[in-house]
C-alpha cells in the first residue's frame, strides 16, 4: 500500500506548497482536488503550464473530481464531458484514477449505465472510473449491494467514515466491494451534536485497526489517502500537524 | 492502389488488447495501430507485455501499423518536459522497432497564443530529429488542433522549418477541421507529398461546438480524401473518437468504420458526390 493525502487539507496554500508537503510529511503521494474553484487544479486540459511545473516530480495517486452520475440524462451528459476532461488529465499526470459521485437516482440500471459509459470512456485513456462511498446514495449497504452487480469496470473509492456515518458496518461493506476496490479515504472521526468532528486516527468511531488490517489480508495494495478536510471544516486542526500523526498511526500497516 | 490499408486503434475499442484485436479482425481491417493498452500507454509495456503484444496480434492475423506515444504534447517553455518527452520518444523508437515498424508519431507541443512562432517549435524539436536521424527512423508530426501544428498549412511550415528527411506528416483531417482548416483538399494539399500515416475520424459543428461524427457523417469531405489516399500506399487508422448516444465505444468504431467503408466503396466505383 502507499500512503497518500488530499490536498482539501490546505485549502489556503498553493499548489507548489501542497505538492512540498507531500514529500515533507513523509507521503508517497498526492490525491489531487480538482475543481471550478481552482483548488488546486481546474478542469481544463491541458492543464496550466505552471500548474504541470508544480506537480512535476509528485505521484498523483488520483484526482478527486466533482462528475456526478445519477439516473438524470441531463446530468449524465454533463458529466461524461467533465469526465472526458479529466481522464486527459489523470493520463497526463500518470493519475491512477478519477473519483465520481453517484447523486440520487431511484432507477439504478440508468445510474449504472452511466457510470459504466464513463468507466469506459476514462478506460480509453487508460484511466479508473472510481466512485465513491459517499452520500446520498453510496454510503448505505443496501444501495451498494443493489449497484455493485450492475457495474462493468467501474471501481470503488471507499471511504468508511462516510458509510459509518450513514449507519453501516465496515464488517459489512468490505466483502460486497473488496474485488472492486480502487483507492480509499482514511480519516476517523466522533459525533458532535449528531455530525462528525474530524479527529486523531484511533481516537474515533471508525475502526481503523480492522480496515486497515482487513486490507493488508485481502492483499489491496493501492492508495491509502488521509482525506482531513479542512476545506469544510476550517476550524479544523492545521493538517502540518494531523498528517504525520496519521502517517505514524498507519506505518504499521503501510511500512 | 485500388484499396486503402486499413488499420484501427484498438484503444478506441476496448482497454483489453484481445478482445479489440478480435473486432478488428471481425471488421476486416488488417492492422491495428497501438496506443493505450490494458490501462498503460504503449512505451511503459514491460518486456514481457512486449511479447503477449506481438503473440496476440499474430494469433489473430494481424499486423501492426504502429504505436502511439504522447511525445511532444507539453508545453514549449518547459526544458524539463521537453527532456522527459525526448525520453518519452526513445521509448517509442526503440518499441517501434521491435514491432519492425519505422515510424512512430510526434506532437508539437501546446499551443499557446502569441507566446512562440513555428520557427521556435521547430529549434524546440531538434534534439528529437537528431535522434531520429541517428536512429535511421523516421518521426510523424499529427496535426493536433492544441498544438502549434494543427492544420496541414502549418505542419507544411513546421516540415519546412525541420528540412529533414527523418519527419514526415501523420495527416489527420478531424482534427485539422477543428482547427477551422477545411481538411480536403486545403489542408491536405499542404502535406500530401509528406503523408506518411493518417488518422480518420469525422466531424462537424452542431450546437456551437465541434463534435466528432462517425466517418461520412460528418463535414469532411472524405469520398476526395480517401480518393486521394487510394493512390498512396500507407496504412490509414480509425480514430473513432466518435460516441454513439449509447456510450458503447466499440459500436461507435463499429458504425464508424462501416461509414468508411461505405465512402470506399463509392470512390472505388467512381461515383463521386462532390466537386474537386
Amino acid at each position: 500500500m502507499k500512503l497518500a493525502f488530499s490536498s482539501l487539507a490546505y485549502p489556503d496554500l498553493t499548489l507548489t506548497d501542497v505538492v512540498k508537503r507531500v514529500s515533507k510529511m513523509g507521503y508517497d503521494a498526492l490525491e489531487l482536488r480538482v475543481a471550478d474553484d481552482g483548488r488546486h487544479l481546474r478542469p481544463s486540459y491541458p492543464i496550466r503550464e505552471e500548474d504541470g511545473v508544480a506537480l512535476r516530480g509528485v505521484e498523483v495517486s488520483d484526482l478527486a473530481a466533482y462528475a456526478r452520475f445519477s439516473d438524470n440524462p441531463v446530468e449524465n451528459e454533463s458529466s461524461m464531458k467533465l469526465i472526458e476532461t479529466l481522464a486527459d488529465i489523470a493520463s497526463a499526470l500518470r493519475a491512477l484514477g478519477v473519483r465520481v459521485y453517484a447523486g440520487n437516482a431511484s432507477d439504478f440500471d440508468a445510474l449504472a449505465e452511466a457510470l459504466n459509459s464513463a468507466a469506459e470512456l476514462a478506460g480509453s485513456h487508460s484511466v479508473k472510473v472510481m466512485v465513491e462511498t459517499h452520500g446520498p446514495l453510496l454510503d448505505k449497504v443496501s444501495n451498494l449491494a443493489r449497484l455493485l452487480p450492475k457495474l462493468r469496470g467501474v471501481w470503488i473509492l471507499y471511504d468508511p467514515a462516510n458509510v459509518i456515518f450513514a449507519g453501516g458496518k465496515h464488517e459489512e461493506v468490505f466483502p460486497l466491494i473488496r474485488d472492486k476496490l480502487a483507492h480509499v479515504h482514511v480519516k476517523d472521526y466522533v459525533l458532535r451534536d449528531n455530525n462528525p468532528l474530524y479527529c486523531a486516527p484511533g481516537q474515533g468511531v471508525v475502526p481503523l485497526t480492522s480496515i486497515m488490517d482487513d486490507l493488508k489480508s485481502s492483499g489491496y495494495n493501492g492508495y491509502v489517502s488521509v482525506e482531513w478536510e479542512k476545506m469544510w471544516h476550517p476550524e479544523l486542526p492545521d493538517p502540518d500537524s494531523v498528517l504525520p500523526a496519521y502517517r505514524v498511526y498507519l506505518k504499521r500497516w503501510i511500512g | 492502389m485500388d484499396r486503402l490499408k486499413l488499420a484501427v486503434i484498438s484503444d478506441e475499442i476496448s482497454q483489453d488488447f484481445e478482445h479489440a484485436l478480435k473486432v478488428i479482425k471481425e471488421l476486416g481491417a488488417e492492422y491495428v495501430e497501438i496506443r493505450n493498452l490494458w490501462g498503460k500507454n504503449a512505451v511503459e509495456l514491460s518486456v514481457e507485455e512486449v511479447s503477449r503484444v506481438k503473440s496476440l496480434v499474430r494469433s489473430y492475423g494481424l499486423k501492426i501499423s504502429n504505436i502511439d506515444s504522447s511525445a511532444f504534447k507539453c508545453y514549449l517553455g518547459d526544458a524539463q518536459a521537453r527532456a522527459v518527452n525526448l525520453g518519452i520518444l526513445k521509448k517509442a523508437i526503440e518499441l517501434s522497432k521491435s514491432f519492425d515498424v519505422g515510424f512512430t508519431r510526434i506532437f508539437s507541443f501546446w499551443w499557446q497564443a502569441g507566446k512562440y512562432k513555428l520557427a521556435d517549435v521547430a529549434e524546440a524539436l531538434k534534439p528529437a530529429v537528431e535522434l531520429a536521424e541517428a536512429e535511421g527512423f523516421t518521426l510523424a508530426v499529427e496535426n493536433e488542433y492544441g498544438c502549434y501544428a494543427a492544420t496541414g498549412f502549418e505542419t507544411r511550415q513546421l516540415l519546412n522549418s525541420l528540412q529533414s528527411k527523418a519527419v514526415k506528416s501523420l495527416w489527420d483531417p478531424g482534427n485539422a477541421f477543428f482547427a477551422r482548416e477545411n481538411p480536403w483538399p486545403d489542408g491536405y494539399h499542404f502535406v500530401k507529398d509528406d503523408v506518411i500515416h493518417v488518422h480518420l475520424k469525422d466531424a462537424r459543428v452542431e450546437n456551437d461546438a465541434f463534435k466528432w461524427m462517425p466517418i461520412g457523417k460528418g463535414d469532411i469531405d472524405f469520398e476526395g480524401q480517401i480518393k486521394d489516399l487510394l493512390a498512396k500506399d500507407i496504412v490509414v487508422s480509425l480514430e473513432t473518437h466518435y460516441v454513439p448516444p449509447s456510450h458503447d465505444r466499440e459500436e461507435g468504431t463499429k458504425e464508424s468504420f462501416a461509414g468508411m467503408l461505405e465512402v470506399v466503396k463509392k470512390v472505388t466505383k467512381g461515383r463521386r458526390r462532390f466537386q474537386q
